[in-house]
This record gives structure tokens, C-alpha cells and sequence, in this order.
């Protein structure tokens, strides 16, 4: 049976990884902040319409005010990485990433995706689990972490189920016709076989929207899921480019494996 | 004898904020735009898992911009960013450019988003000069401040944007939109 502590150093560690890679990558494409940058700060404070918000962000925001909220938060990862290392408790890293995550989401006014709020759950989570002193609450923290990912995958997946043009396949056609989103050697891949792109849809669809069995699952059959997970997650890194998928997804599987395995003490 | 069960009401407290959190989760994934009128801006800290869902939400869009001259010339279309994904042994664990280039795609993807919804152009270019009204959506105004924060012509005294679609299986891009001239001291439009 896995411990509550390696499940909070497993998190903490796969958070670090996701925070260290964030901000390094920010930072060296910190172009993007600057005047003539996409996310520049005259673009970004449009978002805010009313007048206390645009001069509460000013504040935090304008000039390399946002580089020092990178390096904090670069500065929060390593310090989980450090404790998920050693075991230290305490609530500063955790701390530090969450109030530099929150800055960051109000900083960004695009081009963040989903991971952003499953790391803020994981933070949460490790915060709290290395406050409290009560094993329940330990417990608790996990079993947060655990339900927030496998819902993450189900909503997703019964979302997708719902519009027809991902039963169809058609979702693919047009991720494949995009040179954004999906590489020139994985658009080839789908258009050589029309069929694939049914296969690799309703692959996708079955896995997501069936994912909380994961749950309820034999041992064996559970950590088959988590590793069908991590090879999904490395494939998306691979061909769309979505490396940060990779990092803080994997970290929330020690607390679904956890649950599995308190599900199949109690229950079963 | 009576029992006295010891309640953590710190611990119920916290399972409490948490339930409630997850299900503002569920409600945020499945109606987001129920959540944003009731919490606003804050709705960004409440997670949305709809990854490609429930569409793709891919456009693969091109930004350009170009300036009007003093001499009534314009210069040719530039664009402003290498919007192609190509992979490297690398890009599965580092990718940095990958934000930048969804932030300009949303961005456009917004605007084309709201003017089709406003004024409903089908598939035909939307040419904002032929629009009477102002443009009242946020990414207009910072598709806008973008184009004027780029470098330009030292005789430029106006800038225009468009909006292409580029997609593999056609030879040419495709023009979404084509936006107005706009001064380069003020952010007015002159048309």
C-alpha cells in the first residue's frame, strides 16, 4: 500500500517539474512580455474592465515586475522539488506556488491551457497536506487531487462524446490540418489511413470518458490505466507539443492509485 | 452516559470548500459561460477541463499587419510570428513557443469568434472597413494595441492587421479577416 507521504512527495515532485519547466520556459522566451510580445502587458490589461483591476494589475504587473513573478515562481518549483526530496514539511514552497500561479493566471489573459488548473489543485493539495498535523486531513488532500484528475479525463471525454464530429473522426481531420497544434510527420500519419483518425478518435473518447474506473479496478488493471495515461500524455508531448500534459497529469496518478487501492480496502 | 462525538470542524471547513470546489469545477467544464456572467474574472482560478472539447477549437491562424505610408502607399504584409509546430528530439519536454503561438490563435480565434456571431458573415472574408459600428470586444481592442506595438515603416503613419487561416491541405492561406486602418499615435481607426 502506498503512503499518504510518498503520494504528497510524488505530487510535490511532479508539481516542481511542472513549475521549474513553466517559468524556464517563460523566461527564455520572455519576448513574448515585452512591447512588441503577443502577451504584452498594454495588451494583456484589455482584459480588465473595470478601473480598480486594471490599477491593482499596473501595480503587479507592469515593467519586469512579471520576470520577478517568473523567477518566484521558478523559485517556488525548485524549493518543491527540494522538500519532495528531502521530506521537509513545510508550507512555503507550496505556498509560494500557489500565490505565483494565481498572479500568473491573472497575468496571462491567453494562452494557458488546463494544466494550469490542475497544478493549482496539486498546490492546494500539497499545501495542505504538509500544514496539517491530522492523517484524515493527509487523506483528504489526496483524495482531492486523485477525484480532480480522474474528473479532469471524464468531463473532457463526455464533452467530447457529445459533439458528433469526434465520434465521426472529423475533430482530426481539422487538428491534422492545423500547423499550430499537430507536427507535419503526425498529419501525414493520419491522412495515409481516413479510417485511423475513427480508431484513434474513439481511442481516445473510450479512455477519457471511462477513466474513473480506474477506481474500482484490480491492482494490475489500475496501474495498466495510469501507464495507458502516461503513453497518451507522452504522445500528445510528442506530436502537439503538449510537454507540460506530460508532467502534471503524472503527478496526480499516486494519488489515483491511493484511492484505487483504499477503495479496494474498504469497499471490496 | 452521553456520547460526545468531537466533530474537526477545521477538517469540515476544508471538505466542505473543496466539494464545493470540485462542483463549481463541473459547472465551469460543462457551462462556462453561466460561470463567467456569475464570477466574472475570477472564474479563471476555478478549472475548466475541456481539453479539445466538446470541438477542437482549432483554427490555425496567421497574424499580419501592414502600414499606410505619408505618400498613400502601403507596404507588403508582415507576418509576426512562425506559426508552425515542428517537432525536435527536444519539444516533448521543452517548448517554449508553444504559448505564444495559442495566445495570438485565441486571440484571433475571439475576435473571428464574436464579429461572426454579431454579424453573421458565413465563410466570406470579414473586411472590418465595411462595418459602421465600433467593435466592442476585448480582443479587438488588443488584436489592435498589437499591431501598433510592432515595428513599422519610419514613414507609416497608420496600421492594418489581417487574419489568415492557413491549413495543410490547401496551396494558399486563406484571408479571415482584414481589419482598419489604424493611427499610429492614437489607437483611432481612419478607415
Amino acid at each position: 500500500m502506498i503512503t499518504e507521504t510518498a503520494v504528497i512527495r510524488a505530487a510535490e515532485a511532479g508539481l516542481s517539474a511542472y513549475c521549474v519547466l513553466t517559468a524556464l520556459q517563460a523566461l527564455v522566451d520572455y519576448e513574448r512580455y515585452t512591447a512588441t510580445g503577443v502577451l504584452n502587458w498594454e495588451v494583456a490589461r484589455l482584459q480588465f474592465n473595470k478601473q480598480w483591476q486594471q490599477v491593482t494589475s499596473d501595480i503587479l504587473f507592469r515593467g519586469s515586475r512579471s520576470r520577478w513573478l517568473l523567477v518566484a515562481h521558478l523559485l517556488g518549483g525548485m524549493s518543491l522539488g527540494f522538500q519532495a526530496a528531502t521530506n521537509t514539511s513545510s508550507v512555503i514552497p507550496a505556498s509560494l506556488v500557489i500565490v505565483t500561479t494565481l498572479l500568473m493566471g491573472v497575468r496571462h489573459h491567453a494562452g494557458f491551457n488546463g494544466t494550469y488548473h490542475l497544478s493549482l489543485v496539486v498546490a492546494l493539495a500539497v499545501l495542505w497536506g504538509r500544514a496539517t498535523q491530522n492523517p484524515v486531513s493527509v487523506k483528504v488532500a489526496i483524495a482531492f487531487v486523485g477525484l480532480q484528475s480522474v474528473l479532469a479525463y471524464a468531463l473532457s471525454g463526455w464533452l467530447k462524446l457529445g459533439n458528433a464530429d469526434w465520434r465521426d473522426g472529423d475533430v482530426l481531420t481539422r487538428l491534422s490540418e492545423s500547423e499550430i497544434w499537430i507536427a507535419d510527420s503526425a498529419a501525414t500519419i493520419l491522412a495515409r489511413s481516413p479510417a485511423s483518425k475513427t480508431v484513434i478518435a474513439w481511442s481516445i473518447l473510450t479512455f477519457e470518458c471511462l477513466f474513473p474506473v480506474v477506481l474500482f479496478l484490480p491492482k494490475s488493471a489500475a496501474v495498466a490505466v495510469l501507464l495507458s495515461g502516461f503513453l497518451f500524455h507522452f504522445i500528445n508531448a510528442v506530436f502537439l507539443g503538449l510537454n507540460t500534459f506530460l508532467f502534471i497529469f503524472v503527478a496526480t496518478y499516486p494519488a489515483i492509485y491511493y484511492l484505487n487501492r483504499v477503495i479496494h480496502t474498504t469497499v471490496f | 452516559m452521553s456520547n460526545i462525538t468531537y466533530v474537526d470542524w477545521q477538517l469540515l471547513i476544508i471538505i466542505t470548500l473543496l466539494v464545493i470546489y470540485t462542483a463549481l469545477t463541473v459547472v465551469n467544464t460543462v457551462k462556462p459561460r453561466s460561470m463567467y456572467a456569475t464570477f466574472g474574472q475570477f472564474t479563471r482560478f476555478i478549472p475548466r477541463y475541456s481539453f479539445f472539447a466538446p470541438d477542437a477549437g482549432v483554427a490555425s491562424l496567421e497574424f499580419a499587419y501592414r502600414d499606410h505610408l505619408t505618400d498613400g502607399r502601403t507596404t507588403d504584409w508582415r507576418d509576426v510570428e512562425d506559426i508552425r509546430f515542428t517537432i525536435s528530439w527536444w519539444t516533448w519536454v521543452w517548448n517554449p513557443k508553444r504559448t505564444r503561438q495559442k495566445a495570438l490563435d485565441v486571440m484571433g480565434f475571439w475576435l473571428l469568434n464574436h464579429l461572426n456571431h454579431v454579424y453573421d458573415v458565413g465563410n466570406d472574408t470579414i473586411n472590418l472597413r465595411t462595418l459602421d459600428d465600433d467593435i466592442n470586444h476585448h480582443s479587438h481592442e488588443m488584436l489592435v494595441r498589437f499591431a501598433v506595438a510592432q515595428p513599422h515603416h519610419q514613414q507609416a503613419t497608420a496600421t492594418q492587421f489581417r487574419i489568415n487561416q492557413s491549413l495543410r491541405s490547401e496551396d494558399h492561406t486563406r484571408t479571415m479577416l482584414i481589419s482598419r486602418a489604424y493611427t499610429l499615435n492614437s489607437l483611432a481607426h481612419d478607415n
